[in-house]
């Protein structure tokens, strides 16, 4: 049993060695999901457990299964083009007082890209305009749970909740938010 | 002398006497003219046809990337009537040739902006957008094309009609109901003397009523007051109004109210009114394309709509309707080869039940019930208003197309119950809760019943997602909790007793928390229940976005709870959503007659969930799909999609439920009787099936939720709740766990620690989706309380 079992356990790593991909231990632990009509830009990559990429593992030696360790970190989120342009679009009716107008840039943006944590916190901003200042910290909670373990966006999310609380007289949490934005924050 | 004085004082006091009554006489008239002109004008102005709110789908958003094959693109165009050219060089033309599309975008006033028209050219590759550029090659990011007109309608009177707009109507109909019904409508005001003159001769002659000398104003006051009594003082009182209608306001108005408000049928028990909704009832598409045949049907139908039912009555119809084309022709309206070819077509109307793609009277309704709990009702009643709505009309056809399929199906199969099944399909966008689709009937009802919305029925197992979410969010549970599936008897505090049973007879004993909900375990779900809490799971509802919370009995824990589809999609919608409500919008914005944007509501999200449980909680609901009831619909979808949802199915299985997501869509197919009798279905063979059919054809993506940093992935089995390990157990499956909760390790298959032992490592990959010797999985229904 222990012999065919090696020897199987050989002969996969002899066929997973071939192939290009790194061998994931896990099912893919979601990848960032995709809307429809979403471009080829990724967003939020995927977080992926498991050997990160490069290290193959040798053909003649069996490795054994890495085991939990600390959590790999995904890279900042990108716009694509489409709500790059729409963004801006935003930013400028923001300028010019026209909130309603930002506000459909933004949404065009979000059905294009629904899942970007930078269009989450785009929103935020302008509820704060808006003087909306719950929800733009409900905006920054959503792209919170969008940006997990890419820690540059996190840190953009934590400064627009903090600002949102300021702007409620709430200062401790404020200063914590704050804390937490900084901590991430990239050097 | 004296006699001669008294006479001539008797004739004063006659005179006078008769000039008071004449006064008095007058002066009645007046009153009853002055109330006469208020009922009317009332009636008028409060219904003028002119100027409905138009409402529109949301628009394509052409950016590069964007998934749209060049085909699908041209049939848009074609849709937004685009026409196709050589060179398209003016606003509303393209030209396609493969993969390339040369587009002459129209110019259009959109709530934030007015989109100058401008010539776009597109290549598609690989069923996406591959570039997008203007005329001149330079790159254009991202374009709207003009929103497709899915109806007008007026938000303040809650009648489901088509309204059309003068521009809407074809201008061959006002001038057939002038040649046939009022042909001194130009110049008359009001009554038509002679005519009446000439029909009181004819049905003297004939001896009884034959002929009406009514005019189309006339006819539209009768139709006002829905009094078709023939009596002579309706009669005149029907001619002073029309008068005064005449006097007040235009001819071009009156024929417009005619035109929308004149009686064309019966469907069932609504009244069809207008030819905007005739149109689309007899022949299944908008009045402004309706040939010169399908015109005159509708014209001769007005004379008599019960005689000349097209449906009950063809040769009466048909015989009518070449009687009205060959009025056209003799008055000089069409060409006399027109009219002899028009005689020879048959009568074209559509099948009863297939209205056709195109009219969304439930969606319609949705955005009427929204505007007026969402705006000023004085914006509202403004003439002229733009509505920017959320449909998506091809989700919407396809939606449509998947429900009538299923209970077409389910009809011919012959199963007990299954005959003149209803269903509802509503489709929302999990991250904004924009409602994408609402289907409301098996055929666009015009019988104002919206099933969507109104039609609140028990959702059986999908409920059990909102116990299992309390009870993790208790922290004192896991997805690999043990939980009881054994027999109970409750008393309830009217002193019945109510013993809940599991759909098979079987009773599984301590089950992990996983498999009781994948496999829809009724006694594990209520034992839980109970035991954190009911009023802790009716909580529930309200975190994910039910307005009114639920009675907490305990037969809510199993559906009992009375839902409409609108409002399970607005549960499901926060599932989806992470935990995070939206509420479900289908109108996004709304601009008056002066191009001003109303105030609106926004797009908002509320967290009161928490984030570690809804994310277990949605893990487990793709194993539904992956080994639970939800099973059978991967057949029908593609490979790849993760998707997630859970049946349902009430009792006596009267209601078939299915809801459920992928990453871009929550869809939620009911599928039962009007008159709530049994269908014979469960969750998975009724509604999932139009669910996974639907879900299947559509562009959408997998659902895959980011795990929260504060978990980890770890692999039990799936019977036991034991950790294990991938490589040696088939029935392992991968599940979040706060990191470093304690699993007990599987005696037969432990997890793998990295020391000692190689790990197995199984050819075929990670563990199969399919639980090894399990039977297919049936949902779990409430069984009947005992008494």
């Amino acid at each position: 049993m222990r012999f065919t079992s090696a020897c199987l356990c050989l002969c996969l790593l002899v066929l997973v060695g071939c192939s290009a991909t790194p061998f994931k231990t896990e099912p893919p632990a979601s990848p960032a999901p995709q809307a429809p009509g979403e471009g080829p830009v990724v967003t939020a990559p995927p977080v992926v457990s498991g050997p990160s990429t490069g290290a193959e593992p040798p053909i003649d030696v069996p490795m054994p299964l890495p085991l939990p360790r600390e959590r790999p970190r995904a890279p900042p989120a990108t716009l694509s083009p489409a709500s790059k342009a729409l963004v801006a679009q935003a930013q400028g009716q923001r300028r010019r007082g026209d909130l309603p107008g930002a506000s459909v840039s933004l949404d065009r943006a979000l059905r294009i890209e629904p899942n970007n944590p930078l269009l989450w916190i785009e929103i935020g901003r302008l509820r704060m305009d808006q003087g909306n200042f719950q929800q733009a910290e409900g905006m920054g909670r959503k792209a919170l749970s969008m940006s997990i373990a890419d820690d540059a966006t996190q840190s953009q999310a934590w400064q627009l909740i903090a600002d949102s609380l300021r702007a409620r007289g709430k200062n401790p949490q404020a200063e914590e938010a704050l804390a937490r934005a900084r901590e991430l924050q990239p050097l | 002398m004296a006699r001669k004085k008294l006479s001539s004082q008797t004739r004063h006091q006659l005179q006078r006497g008769i000039a008071v009554l004449i006064l008095l006489l007058l002066l009645a008239a007046l009153i009853v003219v002055a109330i006469l002109d208020h009922r009317v004008t009332v009636q008028f102005e409060g219904r003028r046809w002119t100027l409905p709110a138009r409402v529109y789908a949301q628009p394509v958003d052409l950016h590069v990337g964007q998934s749209l094959s060049a085909e699908r693109f041209a049939f848009e165009l074609d849709r937004l009537g685009y026409l196709a050219m050589k060179t398209p060089n003016r606003p509303g033309t393209y030209r396609r040739r493969g993969e390339r599309v040369d587009v002459h975008v129209r110019a259009f006033r959109f709530s934030d902006e007015l989109q100058p028209a401008r010539p776009l050219r597109l290549s598609f590759g690989g069923d996406m957008i591959t570039a997008l550029t203007d005329a001149k090659g330079v790159e254009v990011p991202v374009y709207r094309l003009d929103p497709l007109l899915i109806g007008s309608i007026f938000p303040v009177h809650g009648e489901d009609r088509i309204v059309v707009s003068p521009d809407q109507v074809p201008a061959m109909l006002p001038e057939a109901l002038k040649a046939v019904e009022d042909r001194r409508f130009e110049q008359h005001h009001g009554v038509n003397l002679s005519a009446i003159l000439r029909a009181l001769f004819a049905n003297v002659r004939a001896g009884q009523v034959e002929q009406g000398g009514s005019t189309l104003t006339q006819q539209l006051v009768k139709n006002y007051f829905l009094d078709s009594r023939r009596t002579l003082r309706r009669k005149a009182e029907e001619a002073v109004m029309a008068v005064i209608l005449e006097a007040r306001f235009e001819k071009a108005d009156i024929m417009n109210a005619y035109i929308n408000e004149i009686y064309l049928g019966q469907d069932g028990r609504r009244a069809v009114h207008g030819f905007g909704l005739a149109s689309q009832f007899y022949f299944g598409k908008p009045l402004a394309e309706l040939g010169l045949h399908e015109i005159a049907l509708l014209v001769a139908i007005v004379r008599g709509p019960s005689y000349y039912d097209p449906r009950r009555h063809p040769d009466h119809a048909l015989a009518r309707r070449n009687l009205v084309l060959k009025l056209l022709a003799a008055q000089r309206l069409i060409p006399v080869e027109d009219a002899s070819r028009a005689v020879e077509r048959p009568l074209g109307v559509a099948e009863p039940g297939r209205q056709g793609a195109g009219f969304y009277p439930a969606f319609l309704d949705l955005v009427r019930r929204q505007l007026r709990r969402d705006y000023e009702e004085a914006d509202l009643t403004e003439a002229g208003l733009v509505v920017f709505s959320t449909l998506d009309p091809l989700l919407q056809d396809k939606a449509e197309r998947a429900l009538a399929g299923e209970l077409d199906r389910l009809e011919k199969s012959g199963r007990k119950g299954t005959k003149g099944l209803e269903g509802v399909i509503v489709a929302t966008s999990p991250q904004t809760g924009e409602v994408l689709a609402v289907v409301g009937g098996r055929r666009s009802s015009f019988d104002g019943f919206n099933r969507a919305l109104d039609a609140k029925r028990p959702i059986g197992s999908l409920a059990k997602p909102m116990v299992y979410l309390a009870a993790l969010e208790t922290g004192e549970f896991t997805p690999a909790s043990y939980l009881h599936d054994e027999p109970l008897t409750l008393k309830l505090p009217n002193g019945d007793t109510w013993t809940p049973a599991n759909f098979t007879p079987e009773v599984h004993g301590p089950v992990p928390m996983v498999r009781a909900l994948t496999q829809s375990l009724n006694l594990a779900t209520v034992n839980l229940g109970l035991e954190i809490g009911l009023e802790r799971v009716a909580k529930t509802y309200m975190q994910l976005g039910l307005e009114e919370q639920p009675n907490a009995f305990p037969s809510m824990l199993l559906g009992a709870a009375n839902l409409s589809p609108v409002e399970v999609a607005q549960l499901y919608n926060t599932l989806a959503n992470g935990g995070f409500r939206s509420p479900l919008r289908a109108v996004r914005a709304v601009l008056d007659e002066s191009n001003k944007p109303l105030k609106a509501p926004e797009l908002e999200v509320d967290q009161d969930t928490d984030p570690e449980a809804i994310y277990a909680l949605d893990r487990m609901l793709i194993e539904v799909m992956n080994r639970g009831t939800g099973r059978p619909a991967r057949k029908n979808l593609p490979s790849e999609l993760v998707v997630a949802g859970k049946t349902g199915t009430s009792n006596d299985y009267r209601d078939s439920w299915f809801a459920g997501f992928s990453g871009a869509h929550v869809i939620v197919v009911w599928v039962g009787h009007d008159d709530n009798s049994s269908t014979g279905l469960t969750g998975t063979t009724g509604a999932l099936a139009a669910w996974s059919k639907l879900m299947g054809s559509i562009d959408t993506s997998s659902f895959e939720p980011l795990m929260p940093e504060s978990l980890e992935n770890r692999w039990v089995d799936y019977y036991t709740g034991d950790e294990t390990s991938p490589y040696c157990s088939g029935s392992a499956l991968s599940l979040p766990f706060r990191v470093g909760t304690p699993l007990p390790p599987s005696v037969l298959c432990p997890p793998y620690t990295g020391e000692g032992d190689w790990p197995m490592v199984l050819p075929w990959g990670p563990p199969a989706a399919e639980p090894v010797g399990n039977p297919p999985v049936q949902d779990g229904i409430i069984a009947t309380p005992g008494t």
